[in-house]
């Protein structure tokens, strides 16, 4: 990729690091690497899908990109400018910039305040407006499609789907030059669940902003995503255009993830073939020599014990980190 | 398809009102289903449609405030609504097991998972403590948790999640039950396990010629992994048919609608059909129909009258009048 017009956020190299255990007097004596060594970018307007099981890394590498969790290495740049250091009051500039909505729409509002101040909070903490907040947050409510009548309940006499939008509202609020969703669908009913991915598909042609989704479902990432990144145990295995791997999947850990998505059609769904992985995922503290996946991995030849492969382009715009997986040229590709 | 011999479980009218000061009737109303030996029935449906209820009532597990007050549930010629409980301690976790969606609070977390998985076979069987710990170690391999001879003596927290959920499958399936009822047994899983996890159940279902009645809103498990369908909406069951016709030829409004709010391979980056509105709370049930209000097709003198269920072909059965007298035709909509 050629950086003509900076990413709306571009991060390099993210690692952090978890104290697992500590001896008699607090030193740490071992440690998890949540997420090691992960880049991450997304286009203006445009949306990166964060896919992978619980424990990948996806949610804490989403956290580190929108500076939620500070990052013990990497750079985090947001349209071109390095943010990776930015602290105090520029910081709190810059959260406006990368807001977030959350899995739970039930515990991310605080039950003791009304829906419009859920959502026109974020404008009182940042200054930007004292006057009709009311007025603000029927506007809010009205993009998220939700009746502004509603500003005046309590987050328990709304549904899971509306609480959903509340908190969309609110992270809209600043209009943010990012969102970063993290599973925000995951905790909905079926028919809830595509409203609020028209309501992000929506809101994005709009008002244009880029979008990190995270989420473990890989129908919602794949409707929604331009890009997708797959992460296994910390690390990004694959990233590429979206329909590209969805259609050819190269690392064969996205092969087995998707193939293990069931197609909602019995007649498709019955004529799949399966990779079915065996085993969990391992220990993240105590992780494989070489590569991480090759304790799983059907196609595993004893190189993979040694090396420990880096993402590779293997045809334009795809990044695979396997050393199975053949680069493209031109004339080979379908 | 239908075999001669008489179904494990036969629900006919099923009805469970709330008694009490804040009485309601019809939560579940005129549920009618069957399982037949060998096959998998899916009972799904949007929260609050009263799937779980009607899972629960089979083995009369509901609260005391939730009570059945007509209809028949036959589980291999037992009326299990008059049953006694000493009849009822009879048969759960023995002919009939369940595995519930949430394996770390449904586990007793004091218990090794040997001594669960053997508590039931000395309860049903009366088979001594080492008789009971060895067929545990047994079901513990025969479910796929690789190093049995160890694992019968770890406790619960020490698994992962999907580890848990195959020891919950073992303790069902301990007194080689004719029935297991699994509400959501995968929705907490990761789509890799979850495959896993169909996949055993699958294989157990060869072997032991299972009866399975699968709780989900998972359509993709839907058509993977299930033979019948039973669609249920606002405590009425509203269509019911084998796997396929029903994902190919939806007969009611409600089962196209859910079909249509799914995320579809080819469709990204599209508005998704929403159904309007949501699903009305007990005690505000519409008479007659009650999708009613949320359906497209709706014609008021029509729908707010008592629904039959008509039989469009055989064994596919649908409970919307404007359907069943070919007034109205979803194939010639979709």
């Amino acid at each position: 990729m050629t950086a003509r017009e900076p990413m709306a956020l571009q991060a390099t190299g993210l690692r952090k690091t978890f104290p697992l255990r500590r001896d008699l007097i607090g030193r740490v004596t071992e440690r998890i690497v949540a997420v090691d060594g992960v880049d991450l970018e997304v286009a203006r307007g445009a949306t990166l899908g964060l896919v992978g099981e619980s424990g990948s890394g996806k949610s804490t590498a989403a956290r580190l990109a929108a500076l939620l969790v500070r990052a013990d290495a990497g750079r985090i740049e947001t349209d071109g400018v390095d943010v990776t250091g930015v602290r105090g009051s520029q910081l709190k500039v810059l959260r406006s910039r990368l807001q977030m909505v959350f899995q739970d729409p039930y515990s991310a509002l605080d039950p003791t305040k009304t829906v419009g101040h859920a959502v026109t909070e974020p404008l009182i903490v940042h200054g930007r407006r004292q006057d009709d907040l009311a007025g603000a947050a029927a506007a809010l409510l009205t993009r998220v499609s939700l009746d502004p009548a509603l500003a005046r309940r309590r987050p328990e006499e709304l549904s899971g789907g509306q609480r959903q939008r509340v908190c969309v509202a609110r992270a809209l609020a600043l209009e943010p030059r990012v969102l970063i969703a993290d599973e925000p669908t995951s905790a909905l009913d079926l028919s809830t669940r595509a409203g609020i991915l028209n309501l992000l598909l929506r809101l994005q042609q709009e008002s244009g902003q880029a979008m990190i989704l995270v989420s473990h479902d890989f129908a919602t990432v794949q409707h929604l995503a331009d890009r997708i990144a797959v992460m296994y145990l910390g690390r990004v295995v694959e990233e590429g255009p979206a329909d590209r791997i969805v259609e050819a999947p190269l690392h064969p850990y996205t092969r087995a993830l998707l193939s293990a998505v069931p197609v909602p059609d019995p007649t498709v769904q019955r004529g799949r073939r399966r990779t079915v992985l065996h085993g969990d995922p391992p220990n993240p503290a105590n992780p494989p020599t070489g590569c991480n996946f090759r304790t799983r991995c059907p196609i595993a030849v004893p190189e993979c014990a040694q090396t420990d492969p880096a993402l590779r382009a293997v045809e334009p715009g795809h990044r695979v980190a396997c050393v199975r997986v053949e680069t493209k040229t031109p004339e080979t590709r379908s | 398809m239908t075999q001669a011999t008489d179904p494990v479980l036969s629900v006919r009218g099923l009805t469970i009102d709330l008694v009490g000061p804040t009485r309601q009737r019809g939560l579940v109303e005129d549920v009618t289903f069957d399982v037949p030996q060998g096959r998998s029935v899916a009972l799904i449906g949007e929260s609050g449609c009263g799937k779980t209820l009607t899972a629960m009532s089979i083995l009369r597990l509901l609260p005391p405030e939730l009570r059945v007050t007509a209809g028949e549930i036959r589980f291999a010629g037992t009326d299990m609504v008059s049953a006694s409980g000493r009849t009822l301690r009879g048969i759960r976790g023995g002919p009939v097991g369940m595995v519930f969606q949430d394996p770390m609070s449904s586990l007793n977390p004091t218990m090794t998972v040997g001594d669960q998985i053997a508590e039931a076979r000395r309860l049903h069987l009366g088979e001594s403590r080492g008789q009971a710990r060895a067929k545990a170690r047994e079901l513990l391999d025969r479910v796929g948790i690789a190093n049995a001879a160890r694992r019968v003596d770890v406790y619960p927290f020490e698994m992962s999640g999907g580890m848990q959920q195959r020891v919950m499958i073992a303790a069902a399936i301990a007194c080689e039950p004719r029935l297991v009822i699994a509400d959501e047994p995968t929705t907490a899983l990761d789509v890799t396990i979850q495959a896993e996890i169909l996949e055993l159940l699958r294989s157990l279902q060869e072997q032991m010629g299972l009866a399975v009645l699968l709780v989900t809103h998972d359509l993709g498990v839907v058509a993977d992994f299930c033979d019948d369908v039973v669609v249920m909406y606002a405590g009425h069951v509203v269509e019911r048919a084998p796997v396929e016709p029903l994902f190919a030829r939806p007969r009611h409004p409600y089962t196209l609608a859910l079909l249509d709010s799914v995320p579809q391979a080819g469709r990204a980056r599209t508005m998704l059909d929403v159904i309007p509105g949501r699903v009305p709370p007990a005690g505000a049930f519409p008479t007659g129909c009650r999708f009613q209000p949320r359906c497209r097709f709706a014609v008021e003198q029509v729908c707010a009258a008592p629904q039959p269920e008509f039989e469009p072909e055989p064994g596919h059965r649908c409970r919307c009048v404007r359907v069943g007298t070919h007034e109205l035709s979803l194939e010639k909509v979709s």
